[in-house]
């Protein structure tokens, strides 16, 4: 048994890992983070360094997958045997000229979507085109070096690097260049999605907050939903359709038909907006909106339980009503009626025992993702919980949040499928007699 | 008959019938919070920063315009904007010039400014053992506190701490380092200290690694007391004198002191929440901030409830009514902001009487408003004596052509002509009927209603567009002949394009959000008066904001709010070295005016006089002859407010709203338990069908037909 479920505990990891990728690819290769990064920060005033500390801040800077080179901004007359140095990495010449010409917008472009190095010739050029130059560049943050200067620029020397030669410049940038593992871990498929693997969740990019201490917080409020939900939503459904099975064929039957294909045709956003308005508005039995905890929690969350258990209730009938009808047929359901048993010691003591493994396998798979809530309810409600979390992420364009919960989602999938395995070993002795 | 157990569930709902009466089921509140002064509002999202540094979001500043008192602010009961002292003593006098330029700007404090009782007052051994004795309190707050005046050093801190890169002060690059002389070496300064610290601390990992600013998690390493950097344009002579010496450029300095980012931070606070102790609680200056306001943030929970309680200690204000009688300000002992995600809620709540003050959206307004009879409110309103604000925001919000396009830009006489003629056949006064139901005003000119160089009349309206009306004494959209007279004029006869032979497409970028169709087709129609076709390049936001830098976009709309009530702060949407496309400045349309830019740099910094009047004047009028944008409208804010809240008003610039905003909690429980009666009703006929049912089942059963 421990092999068994090892095993499928090791499946899961490329499962996860497909999950992560394709979140990735979707956050990041269709937009660039400078782009998610202005619209996070809003349109007034944004300057490009605030935009560029956004993104350094939160790492989106990095490269994607693979961190090898950062690109060379070369600022001032570039010398002969100097081109071979550069000649193996990306690199943008900027004339003094065109720098003088007070038209930043280039240079800050390249800032904003390159890993730069500035290196300054400050060879050839007066200190007040120096300090221009370095007024302009120092807030960014990023790394500068000057290369062979006639004139020392004291005030700098601790943000300013030097070089005196073209071994020392060489040894500089490789200094900022990443090594070995570092390739492979300084980008951002590494630091945003690889780590999530690791429940490492990080930070919120909209909000700020601890997304691991968000999710501590409010798996309670979710749970107080979902989990009601779900053990009244099941003990109906079996009930009822054990109910609609017995009386097969027959008037409850074809009524419970009617009224179940009338409710799986009705969509669940109208549950909750029917219940809403029915019980909130017209009715005023329960608040509209909110949450609390504790005792004074309770009227908030009876109409979301009540909606929630509507919603899927007809389905769950449905489904349930086959599996009792298949085993109202068979054989051994018919020799202990001729053996003249009652009725209920029929269905309690013989058929309910035998359904109730088809019943595991499909209510378990659910169990660990009562822990993710459930999204229009939550957001409507204004539940704190996690389902209002992830809708909230989605409609900010918030990878951190999407991306975590996301995997949050898959890995408790998994974690489902893995518990109902075991379930069904435990529920079925034909399972454990194979093995 | 009825048997025993039916008559038990009728008298059951006798019960809960009188029962549910005196409680109103569906209050989100405890009877505890309804019996108290509280005002009750919501939020959607949580504000980001309430560090007053970082903070300048309107959803922000809602609440630390409760939580700090800046320097100056507006006064709250008053339409027209003029700066009045807060935590100053009075308003600095005369601005002296020095003979090279630099303004000298003395600041007198008030003596009694408190800041909000908080436990980095007390002292370090006292802290430790306030953390370690209460292991489990979520909000700062809990913990015993102490207190201490405010002086002007804490203000100069402040404005100190708005250089430290890591905090990305987002007034910093545009405003503190042009206009404070020697903030722009300060914050080099700053750089290289906390540079040095970092190689020390981080020594042997490489900075690009190290993912330059560590401040991701809010911690910032080295921690920094700017008490300890002396900065040329900040000076403390003595506790309660502040002396800023600015360069020649700072003159609207004080209206940007009107905003919370000049108000004292303690570098107390700075110091306790560096602590490990406290880091680790997730408790930051970003939530629970440090200020002399007359609230505080008692809690924050990101995802229910933002909780601002009265500040013990607050400064002795005085309000008087208007019989002489007198009150201690703040009113309120606690301001309570429940997150609300449907506007929908929102809006629910508030006719319940659960939400004190509310804002009306289109899918209200004629739930609000009689359609057909002005403004006046509808039956439901008046009755429950709910009555409305309204106020023309100083906002602008227009179409725009990007001057730099081949098709619309550019100067020439043509196209000016063809601007000209878009510009008359898009009817706003329609567009305000049709979709904002006439909440707006139609500009005439960049400069909103309220502001300094705003003004309708005779010599002022826009002449490209509008003729003067004498019989109405009020401006007349142009005829559309006239339009297509000048589509003649700018080469397009009867809107075709003669290189084409075809009808002029023009193309309109803006977002695919699937609300605004009514619009596109509204905008297509007024176009199609002309002939012109006009098509839509739809676009998500991200794309849009890359369209507008490259200046690949042809006509958009836009909009702009007001940071300061200057008129400086609309023209310079049009000001040429503040083209988007080659500066990434704020003027969307490129628009580019050698004499417009002379002009401007004559307004800039200058006291409103006549002399300046004439110049703006001269300034709109090159734009109403150049015509960059349509210049659309000014928006109106309505607000609906409850019969029990007093002195409240919508003010655009004043942050002081909770100071003095009070309810009368008396009325307002009658007002919820009145509209809040329990209907049980439908259960009645619940129970009523069901007894029916059994019954025709029991008898169906007798005739048997049921097993």
């Amino acid at each position: 048994m421990m092999h068994y479920v090892l095993k499928r505990l090791l499946l899961g990891i490329p499962l996860l890992f497909g999950v992560n990728m394709m979140t990735f690819l979707l956050f990041f290769c269709v937009n660039s983070a400078t782009d998610v990064t202005y619209k996070i920060l809003g349109d007034k005033h944004v300057h490009p360094v605030t935009v560029y500390h956004f993104k350094n801040e939160r790492q989106y800077h990095l490269p994607r997958f693979w961190h090898s080179k950062n690109s060379v901004l070369w600022v001032g007359p570039i010398e002969g045997s100097l081109k071979t140095l550069f000649s193996s990495r990306k690199h943008h010449t900027l004339s003094w000229e065109d720098f003088a010409a007070a038209d930043p917008s280039v240079f800050m472009q390249g800032i904003l979507t390159q890993n730069m190095i500035v290196v300054f010739n400050a060879r050839h050029i007066t200190p007040e085109l120096v300090e221009q130059f370095l007024k302009e560049v120092l807030p960014w943050g990023i790394p500068v070096i000057e290369y062979l200067s006639s004139h020392a620029t004291g005030m700098y020397s601790t943000v300013v690097q030097h070089a005196e030669n073209e071994t020392q410049l060489h040894a500089h940038i490789m200094t900022l260049t990443p090594k070995g593992i570092e390739k492979l871990t300084q980008t951002l498929f590494f630091k945003k999605s690889f780590q999530l693997l690791f429940f490492e969740f990080g930070i919120s990019d909209r909000t700020q907050l601890d997304i691991g201490q968000e999710i501590r917080n409010r798996a309670m409020p979710s749970l107080m939903i979902t989990l009601p939900a779900f053990l009244i939503g099941l003990l109906l459904e079996v009930s009822m359709a054990l109910f609609l099975a017995y009386h097969r064929g027959r008037l409850p039957d074809r009524i419970g038909l009617l009224v179940t294909m009338a409710m799986i045709s009705v969509m669940s956003l109208f549950y909750v907006f029917a219940a809403h308005w029915v019980f909130s508005v017209l009715l005023k039995w329960f608040p509209v909106s909110g949450f609390n905890t504790g005792f004074a929690g309770i009227k908030f969350i009876l109409l979301p339980v009540f909606v929630a258990v509507a919603d899927g209730l007809a389905g769950g009938i449905r489904f349930y009503r086959t599996l009792f009808l298949e085993e109202f047929e068979k054989d051994y359901v018919k020799t202990a009626y001729a053996k003249g048993l009652s009725s209920p010691s029929v269905v309690f003591k013989h058929i309910l025992p035998n359904v109730m493994l088809p019943i595991v396998t499909n209510t378990v798979v659910v169990i660990p993702r009562l822990f993710m809530g459930s999204l229009i309810l939550e957001y409507f409600f204004a539940i704190p919980g996690l389902g209002g979390f992830t809708l909230e992420g989605i409609l900010a364009e918030d990878f951190a949040v999407v991306g975590s919960m996301t995997f949050l989602g898959a890995f408790l999938y998994v974690v489902g499928l893995i518990l109902t395995d075991v379930c069904y070993a435990y529920v079925d002795p034909r399972v454990r007699v194979a093995k | 008959m009825m048997k025993l157990h039916e008559w038990i569930i009728f008298s059951c709902l006798f019960l809960t019938q009188g029962l549910v009466h005196a409680l109103t089921l569906n209050s989100p509140y405890t009877q505890d919070e309804i019996n108290q002064k509280y005002y009750f509002s919501d939020f959607r999202e949580a504000p980001k920063h309430l560090d007053p540094a970082r903070a300048y979001s309107s959803d922000e500043y809602r609440i630390l315009g409760a939580v700090t008192e800046s320097l100056f602010g507006y006064d709250y009961f008053s339409d027209v904007y003029t700066l009045v002292p807060l935590a100053a003593r009075d308003m600095p006098a005369m601005m002296q010039k020095n003979k090279d330029g630099f303004i000298e700007l003395v600041i007198h404090l008030r003596d009694d400014l408190v800041f909000s009782p908080h436990p980095c007052f007390l002292d370090e051994n006292e802290i430790d053992s306030q953390l370690s004795l209460n292991k489990n309190v979520d909000s700062p707050f809990q913990l015993q506190k102490g207190q201490r005046q405010v002086t002007a050093y804490d203000f100069a801190y402040q404005i100190k701490r708005m250089a430290d890169p890591r905090l990305h002060c987002p007034i910093f690059p545009m405003v503190l380092s042009s206009y404070i002389k020697g903030m722009t070496e300060f914050q080099s300064e700053l750089n290289r200290v906390i540079e040095k610290g970092r190689q020390t601390s981080e020594s042997g990992q490489n900075e690009l690694s190290a993912g330059g600013h560590s401040q991701g998690n809010g911690f910032m390493k080295p921690l920094l007391n700017y008490h300890e950097f002396e900065c040329e344009g900040i000076q403390v002579p003595d506790k309660l004198t502040l002396k800023l010496i600015l360069n020649p450029e700072g003159s609207k300095m004080l209206y940007w002191m009107a905003l919370p980012f000049f108000s004292p931070v303690p570098h107390e606070a700075l110091k306790f929440y560096s602590r490990p102790a406290v880091f680790s609680r997730g408790w930051r200056l970003d939530r629970y901030p440090v200020s002399n306001g007359p609230f505080y943030v008692h809690t924050f929970s990101a995802n229910r409830l933002i909780q601002l309680n009265r500040t013990e200690g607050y400064r002795k204000r005085i309000f008087k009514y208007d019989n002489g009688e007198e009150a201690v300000l703040p009113f309120l002992d606690q301001i309570r902001f429940y997150r609300e995600a449907e506007p929908i809620s929102r809006w629910l709540k508030f006719k319940q009487g659960y939400y004190d003050v509310s804002g009306i959206s289109n899918d209200h307004f004629f739930e609000v408003f009689q359609p057909g009879k002005g403004h006046s409110l509808s039956d439901f309103f008046v009755t429950r004596d709910i009555t409305s604000r309204r106020m023309v925001l100083p906002t602008l919000m227009y179409m725009g052509f990007n001057m730099l396009d081949p098709v619309v830009g550019g100067r020439s006489e043509e196209k000016t002509a063809l601007r000209q003629a878009i510009c008359i056949a898009i009817d706003r006064e329609g567009y305000l009927e049709q979709f904002l139901n006439g909440r707006g005003e139609v500009a005439h000119s960049p400069i909103p209603p309220g502001i300094f160089g705003y003004g309708l009349s005779r010599e002022l309206f826009n002449a490209s567009v509008f003729d003067w009306d004498e019989t109405i004494s009020a401006p007349r959209r142009k005829s559309i002949d006239e339009a297509r007279q000048l589509l003649v004029k700018a080469g397009y006869p009867g809107g075709v394009d003669p290189r084409t032979g075809e009808g002029l497409i023009l193309f309109f970028d803006t977002l695919s959000t699937a609300g605004n169709v009514a619009y596109k087709d509204w905008l297509q129609k007024q176009l199609k008066k002309l002939n012109i076709y006009l098509e839509f390049r739809e676009t998500d936001y991200n794309r849009f904001r890359e369209k507008m830098s490259t200046g690949t976009a042809q006509l958009f709309s836009w909009g702009w709010n007001a940071d300061y009530p200057d008129p400086e702060n609309f023209l310079f949407l049009f000001y040429g070295p503040n083209g988007r496309v080659r500066f990434k400045g704020e003027n969307p349309t490129n628009y580019e005016n050698k004499e417009f830019d002379v002009l401007y740099k004559h307004i800039e910094g200058q006291p409103n006089n006549e002399e300046r009047l004439g110049k703006i004047h001269q300034m709109v009028r090159l734009l109403q002859q150049d015509c960059p944008i349509d210049f659309g409208y000014y928006p109106e804010a309505v607000t609906l407010a409850h019969s029990w809240v007093r002195h409240y008003s919508v003010h655009p610039f004043s942050n002081e709203v909770y100071t003095y905003l009070d309810v009368d909690i008396n009325e307002r429980k009658e007002y919820q338990q009145r509209e809040n009666q329990v209907s049980m009703g439908p259960v009645f006929m619940l129970v009523f069908m069901m007894a029916g049912f059994t019954l025709l089942w029991k008898t169906a059963r007798g005739r048997g037909k049921l097993p």
